[in-house]
């Protein structure tokens, strides 16, 4: 029953029209900003916080978490689309959603993302109202071996995210792995692969590498065919999820958002991996597996679902233990902070109609978008019609904007370039960049953990097993290789069969 | 004639307004103050706060530009070769005079820039977990358990020799302990460390515990400040406990070398007025951030002391070849 009131408190505040204004104000810009290729929410936070300094407390955290949100949804139109990942969570959406658009199903893709992201985001949020002190005390169980574990485990789940040749996707990932080791060594100090380049020192953005392998190639491989772009084909207008489509993808949203919202409580990490999670776990169960990679609708649906969901739920460790969990949040803390207000447990006590407020404007927001968005589609996908020749240099614009914005520092335009190229050769030769990617995410992750796991057991290797969480993680890594390699033993042995 | 008499009403309108104009130098456009660090840490909250109030003191727009890239070298170098006509400032800290012991081929040092004046200095905490098993222990009990059992209590430092790390090392060089050091990315990372029982002690700025102080998930048992930082109770500095170890962060406004004195005294007094401010102290307590203001006299000699105090510790620590 408290729930009950604590919500009837939040929509009370939420409901106001001053607060229904911001959030759509905050919605809106957010949609924009994650539309455009590489400028991303943190730039956009950044620049807006002296705007909220004459805001109300509540008025100003909810358009600042409505720019959040929003920008995960609008990342997922230029992945879409474009093939553009402006975020790390996108680059799953781009596997089939780029693939779909080809098809003609654009339309289609962008609108199981909208509603697979409202339905994540209202189940996100019910789970924030809760169970967040609960959840809470998962993400503060997670030490230095836990994550290890996890991120292992994501790791090995990248090879499925393959959809070609296993050994091509394992170097893939080796190859992300090496990039990712790119900086300074934090234990001892040794620059490693700098060249003595300082821009290098803190080793290389994910948005640079997203934008280079993702972008910059595919705009490459669009200028090399020299007759019109057959990027989009018949049924353009299409919006119309087909009854196939919906019994394909409802399972896929309902185990996303579960993923997703569990995740997202992570603060180290564990919403970046939701995305990437959700996929394998598709992949896996699906009947069609050989159709992901190649516009598979549960592909995007269960993805964008698992990224929205644990975009609510990654403010539970702000919320509850004042540990932010990105660069984002940490702002949104930051705001929260100029209002004299310390982000915390004692928030839900000390400020209830912030606290409640803010999450049912969450709400309020995730039914906004859509409103804004499902019209709007037809009109993204109209954009398909624009002539490439007009279409590219606007993409080459944004994200040579996007990517200055980072660091203020052309650097990492050039850095962008260099990808771009790399991306270019590597797909004439048919290697795919998502395993890259996530190499690349997951490998700093993987040696800081490790290394701190070590010194902290001094260098006791059985502290991984023995510690419940870990061990269990590890175990299932284990499981999922051996399922891995046996299938693909199965898959042998069946196309032998067949051709005798 | 009447065109003698309007050349000599200008050329004496002109002297007459020079030593008033240069008195009262302001800057003529929007202000860019460049940020070694990311949108959102202590520096950019650092950056934020006083940009608001330095605002209405200078008369025009202070726009932040955030490079955060190779921990804070690629701004500073770009701090150095700015225009010389007072429209770009910068801010800097104690890594200005640590970063060419940290990396290759760094070609600043205290002595690179002008300086406007010192904006804040922030001391650092040592926290460890309210519920963890050195939550009893005071200071001493702690110094002196890392004493009697070398390495085994884990010390959480951000980043690689940065001003935690420099603590860490003079703590154990004045007292004998000897603590297990684990560099960690960010005090984020350190803060969970500490939660989830991987760290037994972390060292870390006021604005990024107050939280979990409040609300009793984190304990503070000392500081390395001249003064306790605000809204923390009655924390002991190492001094008080009898230990002699500062190392406060300081940050510091700066101009390019060559800026001329005009501009420079302008933007000093900018400053002065700007920290003399009510709100300015109001806006720094919102976000734990410590007030402390010296004017360019001043700063240059905290500059060069900290510089020594940091270069003898360098060399302690084998960092200086």
């Amino acid at each position: 029953m408290d729930l009950l009131n604590h919500l009837a408190v939040g929509f009370g505040v939420a409901f106001s029209f001053d607060n229904m204004l911001y959030c759509l104000v905050g919605a809106v810009v957010g949609t924009l900003i994650g539309i455009l290729p590489g400028l991303g929410p943190v730039a956009t936070v950044a620049m807006l916080l002296p705007i909220t300094y004459a805001l109300e407390p509540t008025s100003a955290l909810i358009m600042l978490a409505g720019i959040y949100y929003g920008a995960q949804y609008g990342g997922s139109t230029t992945a879409i689309l474009v093939n553009l990942p402006g975020e790390a969570s996108s680059v799953v959406t781009c596997l089939d959603g780029y693939q779909m658009a080809r098809k003609g199903r654009a339309g289609q893709a962008l609108t199981i993302a909208a509603l697979g992201s409202l339905f994540a985001g209202c189940v996100g949020t019910l789970l924030l109202a809760a169970v967040a002190p609960a959840l809470a005390s998962i993400a503060v169980g997670f030490g230095a071996a836990e994550y290890f574990a996890l991120m292992l485990l994501g790791l090995v789940a990248a090879v499925v995210l393959a959809s070609g040749s296993p050994i091509k996707a394992i170097s893939m990932v080796v190859f992300g792995l090496l990039l990712g080791t790119i900086g300074t060594d934090i234990n001892s100090g040794a620059e490693r692969y700098t060249f003595g380049i300082f821009e290098l020192s803190e080793g290389i953005d994910f948005v640079v590498v997203a934008m280079g392998v993702f972008g910059i190639t595919e705009i490459l491989r669009n200028l090399e065919k020299s007759d019109t772009r057959e990027l989009v084909t018949s049924n353009i207008d299409s919006l119309m999820l087909t009854k196939d489509d919906v019994r394909r993808s409802a399972p896929a949203v309902l185990r996303g958002t579960g993923l997703g919202a569990i995740l997202g409580v992570l603060p180290g990490g564990g919403a970046l991996l939701s995305s990437f999670a959700a996929y394998t776990i598709e992949k896996r169960l699906s009947k069609h597996p050989n159709e992901f990679g190649k516009g598979a609708i549960e592909g995007v649906a269960a993805p964008e679902s698992a990224n929205n969901a644990a975009a609510q739920s990654s403010f539970v460790p702000m919320l509850t233990l004042g540990i932010p969990a990105n660069a984002t949040t940490a702002l949104l803390m930051g705001a929260m902070m100029i209002h004299n207000i310390q982000p915390g447990p004692q928030v839900m006590s000390s400020n209830p109609e912030l606290f409640w407020g803010l999450i049912a404007s969450m709400w309020i927001g995730n039914v906004l978008l859509v409103i804004l968005n499902l019209p709007m589609i037809g009109i993204w996908v109209k954009l398909l019609k624009v002539p490439y020749r007009l279409l590219y240099p606007a993409i080459l614009v944004f994200i040579t904007v996007g990517v200055f914005s980072i660091q203020n520092s052309t650097f990492a335009i050039y850095l962008m370039i260099g990808f771009g190229l790399l991306g270019y050769i590597l797909s004439k030769l048919d290697f795919e960049p998502a395993p890259l990617l996530l190499g690349f995410i997951l490998g700093p992750m993987l040696e800081d953990n490790f290394r701190r796991a070590l010194l902290v057991s001094a260098g006791d290797f059985s502290a991984f097993v023995t510690r419940p969480v870990s061990g269990g993680l590890l175990a299932l890594t284990v499981g999922l290789l051996v399922l891995l390699f046996s299938s693909k033993f199965r898959q042998k042995r069946e196309s032998a069969f067949q051709e005798e | 004639m009447k065109r003698f008499y309007f050349a000599a009403a200008v050329a004496l309108a002109s002297t007459s307004s020079f030593p008033a104009q240069a008195a009262d130098w302001k800057p003529t456009g929007t202000v860019t103050l460049i940020v070694p660090s990311t949108p959102g840490g202590g520096h950019d909250t650092n950056a934020r706060a006083l940009a608001r109030v330095m605002e209405k003191h200078a008369g025009q727009s202070i726009v932040i530009v955030n490079q955060p890239a190779g921990g804070g070298v690629v701004a500073y170098n770009e701090m150095m070769k700015a225009k010389t006509d007072g429209q770009t400032l910068g801010q800097v800290s104690t890594s200005l005079v640590t970063d060419k012991y940290r990396l290759d081929n760094v070609r600043y040092d205290g002595s690179s820039f002008t300086y406007v004046g010192e904006i804040s200095e922030d001391p650092n905490l040592l926290v460890v977990s309210a519920k963890g098993p050195l939550a009893e222990l005071d200071i001493k009990g702690l110094i002196e358990k890392a004493k009697t059992e070398p390495e085994t209590i884990n010390i959480g430092v951000s980043g690689n020799w940065g001003n935690q790390d420099y603590v860490r090392f003079a703590l154990e060089e004045a007292t004998g302990a000897k603590f297990r050091r684990i560099p960690i990315k960010g005090g984020r990372q350190i803060l969970l460390g500490l939660l989830s029982g991987d760290i037994g002690i972390g060292l870390l700025y006021p604005s990024e515990v107050k939280a979990q102080v409040d609300s009793g998930e984190l304990k503070v048992i000392a500081h390395n400040g001249e003064i306790a930082p605000e809204g923390f109770g009655n924390v002991p500095s190492f001094k008080e406990s009898g230990i002699d170890v500062g190392l406060s962060v300081w940050r510091a406004l700066v101009l390019p070398k060559e800026t001329p004195a005009e501009i420079a005294s302008g933007w000093e007094r900018i400053l002065a007025d700007t920290m003399k401010d009510p709100a300015l102290k109001e806006a720094y307590k919102s976000v734990s951030i410590g007030y402390a203001y010296k004017d360019t006299a001043e700063t240059e000699a905290l500059v060069k002391e900290s510089s020594e105090t940091l270069t003898t510790l360098s060399k302690k620590a084998g960092l200086i070849k």
